[in-house]
Parts: structure tokens; C-alpha cells; sequence
């Protein structure tokens, strides 16, 4: 080391900082725990990493999606095609965010939300259809599918239901 | 002062039963993941590597083969940082994978956690045994004890950040106490329980799913404060997680609570977290040591009464 820096690191005493940072740092128990703790608010959604947002957010309202025959009997899911609601419901969900954030017009997505809801709806249709996987010996064969989303508010103490077809796909 | 950290020295034939048990949780959790062959919104490190190599039939056979090799090392505590990095990266891989289909999910996340803290101890083990350093001065604990503590503190950090998360939503002024805002909020969780029951009722078409749901829900709208009452107790579970490490008569309790948790969350929401249920019955209540326990006790009685 020059004798400058020599001279400079024992004015600042940087030598002794580190180490005293480090013996502190030493101290402190459940460090991993921390680190986990710190890179998860940072990184938000990194898997594993996370900060686990279930039912963080409880604004009264919420949507799911299910999906009927071409009579509008509900279809029992895992088993006819091996995909529960929770994940179709998210699924749907993700395809409109993507087909909003590819809008070349932004500012006017109210505009475009019946057409953008319908296709993501028949994204997931077809998803359902191509990687169907049943766990019925003997799947139905269906002539149309249809998905509805229900969306649940709660207003002056009663619970809304809005239920609206969103998008039908024929098969036969 | 009661001393806070890395103390505790663990059987050998308790943290062998431990490994088991989380191998069998790991390899259950990869048999029951998809493999999807396409990223199309790709996810954390899917963002920089192509995970879609996984649904290649040849290259799945061997990767599964290896995983089932690495968890047999991991069971005999052989060549740890390759044996636990290894079943790491592949549930890291297939769970990035599974995310980069444009949904998130968290059913997997915890068990992943415990690899990642079980990959980090066994490393920094190794690293100090190149050094020829001590886990601990003036103590026999181990690489083995190391991961578990680490485990520990994976499994605290999650719940935590759960609660945390929850506070984000900030605080509100009420008769002159500040209260998080979540819990101001509680009641809407009607909306929540609405959407499960009836997720659950598309998936298996059980009306009395659908009668509970609607109950339920009508009980919380007709009953906001003590709705509060009674689901403040999660949130402060939550929080409270990282009192597993202090002790194992913190960590039987704590690990307790967080289970009836998880069993009031499927009562209410129809949602079960099945992974992180195992992995706290295994680090947290820790079966393997209450095994063990009934088995000395036995023994013992055993030997004084012929």
C-alpha cells in the first residue's frame, strides 16, 4: 500500500470500520432469514422468492371463470380436461393483461376491453383443448365450449353476482 | 440472556428421518409438476435462460433420473452441496417454467425455499470446512444441524413476508389507534370466499360447497368486527413465524399454530397448501423428533418394568 493510502486509511480508520461492521454483522442472528426477507421486498415475484400477496389486497370485489357445455351445464374441470378453475381464472387473467399492455392505444383500453376479455377468453379455450389432459377414463366429446366470468363485488353489505358470457369456441 | 441462533444439535437419526421425509415431499411436488414447451411470458431467471429444454422427452427422462440419484445422496447426507443444488435447480428450472405461462401460484415456493436455504448451509459448511474452520466454535454442530436452522429461518422468512404483505396496504386512524388497513378491510373478504367456494364447485360440482361458501360469507358481512377478531389471529401468526427459531418448544407451537392456520384457510377458502403443511409437520413440529421421543420413552418404560 502507497503511503498516502496508508496515511488516508488510518485518518478514516477504514480498516477498523470494516472490521467493527463486521463483528456487528456477526451478531446478528437469523441473518439467512433477513437476506430472504430483503430480497423478496426488492425482487417482488422471482421463484422461489417472493412476498406471497394471497389475500393482501381485499378491495370487496373478485372475478372467477368457469366454462359449460353447448347446453350451459357447468363442466366438472380437473376431471374432463385436468386444469382447475384457479388456474384458468389466472390463466384468462394473464391473457388479458397481455393483450392490454400490447395495445398500441393505451389510454383507450375501456374502448377495446369487450373485444380484448372475448379473445383472451378464446385463448383459453383453445389452451384447455390443446393441452387437454383428462383424468376420466372416458372424456366427454363436446360439441361447443363456452366461458362465462362472474364477477363478485360486495356493496352496502350484499354481495353482487354479475355473470357474463365471454367468449364461445365450437368444436364439432 | 436466553441465547438467540445456531444451538441446536440435532439426533443423526432425527435429521436422517427429516431428509426422508423432505425427499419424499420433493419428489412428490417434481412427479406433479407440468412441463410446459413454450415460455410465453417468461418469469424471474426465465427471463434470461430458455427452461423449455426440460419438455424434451429424452433430456426429462435424464433429468428425472438424476433428481431421483441426487435425492438418494441427499438421504444417505452425501456430497450435500451437489446432491441438495441439484434437487434445487431442477424444481428452480420447472417452477420458473411453470410461472412463465403467464400465471403465478405459490403452492411450490416454500419447498423450493427450504432447498435454496439447505443448498446455501451445506455450502457455506463447505466452504468453512476448505478453511479449516469450525460450523460453530467450542460446539459439535454440524452441516446437517446448519441446514435445518437455515431451513428454519427459509420457512420464518415466507410467512413473514406474508404478513408483511399484508401490512403494505397501510394504516388507518381509529378511535385515535392506528390499525393496518387489511384488517379495517377483513370483511370484503367475502368477496374472496364467494370466488373459492364457487371455484371449487367448478371443479367438482359440489353444491354443498357452493351453501358453505355463501354462509360463510353472509356470517362475515353480518359480523365485520368479529370477523376481525377472529382472523387477526392469522395475520399475527404470521408474523409472529420467526419465533420457530428461538427454541424447538417455540418451534412445536409456532409449527402448530401455522398448521391450524392452514386448516382454518381451507375450512373458510376451500385452498390447501398441502407442501407447506409437510414441510412445517417435518422442520417445525418436527414428527421425526417426537418419533424419536415416543421411542425412547418407550424403550425406557420398557426397561424399568420389564
Amino acid at each position: 500500500m502507497s503511503a498516502k493510502n496508508n496515511h488516508l486509511s488510518k485518518i478514516f480508520n477504514i480498516n477498523g470500520l470494516i472490521s467493527k461492521l463486521f463483528y456487528y454483522f456477526e451478531k446478528i442472528p437469523y441473518k439467512f432469514m433477513f437476506i430472504i426477507i430483503l430480497l423478496s421486498l426488492q425482487l417482488v415475484e422471482w421463484y422461489p422468492l417472493s412476498i406471497f400477496p394471497m389475500f393482501s389486497k381485499l378491495n370487496g370485489t373478485s372475478e372467477f371463470v368457469y366454462i359449460t357445455d353447448e347446453e350451459n351445464r357447468p363442466i366438472a374441470l380437473p376431471s374432463e380436461f385436468g386444469w382447475g378453475s384457479v388456474y384458468l381464472t389466472k390463466y384468462y387473467r394473464a391473457q388479458v393483461k397481455k393483450l392490454k399492455n400490447n395495445l398500441q392505444d393505451k389510454s383507450n383500453q375501456n374502448r377495446y376491453e369487450k373485444s380484448i376479455n372475448a379473445k383472451a377468453g378464446k385463448q383459453l379455450l383453445q389452451f384447455i383443448i390443446d393441452k387437454r389432459k383428462p383424468q376420466t377414463a372416458k372424456p366427454t366429446i363436446y360439441k361447443k365450449l363456452k366461458i362465462w366470468r362472474v364477477k363478485i363485488a360486495i356493496n352496502n353489505k350484499k354481495i353482487i353476482r354479475e355473470k357474463q358470457l365471454i367468449a364461445e369456441l365450437k368444436l364439432l | 440472556m436466553r441465547e438467540l441462533g445456531f444451538k441446536i444439535k440435532y439426533d443423526r437419526w432425527e435429521l436422517l428421518l427429516q431428509r426422508i421425509l423432505f425427499s419424499f415431499v420433493v419428489l412428490t411436488l417434481a412427479a406433479r409438476q407440468d412441463i410446459f414447451s413454450s415460455q410465453p411470458q417468461p418469469h424471474g431467471l426465465g427471463l434470461y435462460i430458455n427452461f423449455t429444454f426440460l419438455a424434451d422427452p429424452y433430456i426429462s427422462v435424464i433429468l428425472k433420473v438424476l433428481l431421483v440419484i441426487s435425492t438418494i445422496f441427499y438421504v444417505y447426507g452425501k456430497f450435500m452441496p451437489i446432491s441438495v443444488g441439484y434437487m434445487f435447480f431442477y424444481l428452480l428450472a420447472v417452477g420458473t417454467l411453470r410461472l412463465s405461462q403467464g400465471t403465478i401460484g405459490h403452492g411450490t415456493h416454500l419447498v423450493a425455499l427450504v432447498l435454496l436455504g439447505q443448498f446455501c448451509a451445506y455450502c457455506y459448511s463447505s466452504y468453512l470446512r476448505f478453511r479449516k474452520q469450525p460450523i460453530k466454535a467450542n460446539s459439535r454442530l454440524t452441516a446437517h444441524d446448519l441446514a435445518v436452522y437455515w431451513t428454519q429461518q427459509a420457512i420464518a422468512a415466507a410467512y413473514v413476508l406474508a404478513g408483511i404483505s399484508k401490512l403494505n396496504a397501510g394504516i388507518v386512524w381509529k378511535m385515535g389507534l392506528p390499525i393496518p388497513r387489511w384488517i379495517v378491510n377483513l370483511p370484503n373478504i367475502a368477496a374472496q370466499i364467494i370466488t373459492t367456494h364457487n371455484q371449487y364447485y367448478y371443479n367438482y360440482l359440489s353444491i354443498k360447497v357452493l351453501e358453505k361458501g355463501n354462509l360463510i360469507a353472509n356470517w362475515i358481512i353480518s359480523h365485520p368486527n368479529l370477523t376481525r377478531l377472529l382472523f387477526s389471529g392469522g395475520l399475527l401468526v404470521e408474523l409472529c413465524a420467526f419465533l420457530i427459531l428461538i427454541n424447538r418448544q417455540w418451534s412445536f407451537w409456532m409449527g402448530m399454530a401455522m398448521i391450524l392456520f392452514h386448516i382454518g384457510i381451507f375450512a373458510l377458502m376451500q385452498i390447501w397448501f398441502n407442501y407447506n403443511v409437510y414441510v412445517l409437520l417435518i422442520y417445525t413440529v418436527n414428527i421425526p423428533f417426537l418419533i424419536l421421543s415416543i421411542n425412547k420413552l418407550w424403550i425406557k418404560s420398557r426397561m424399568r418394568f420389564g
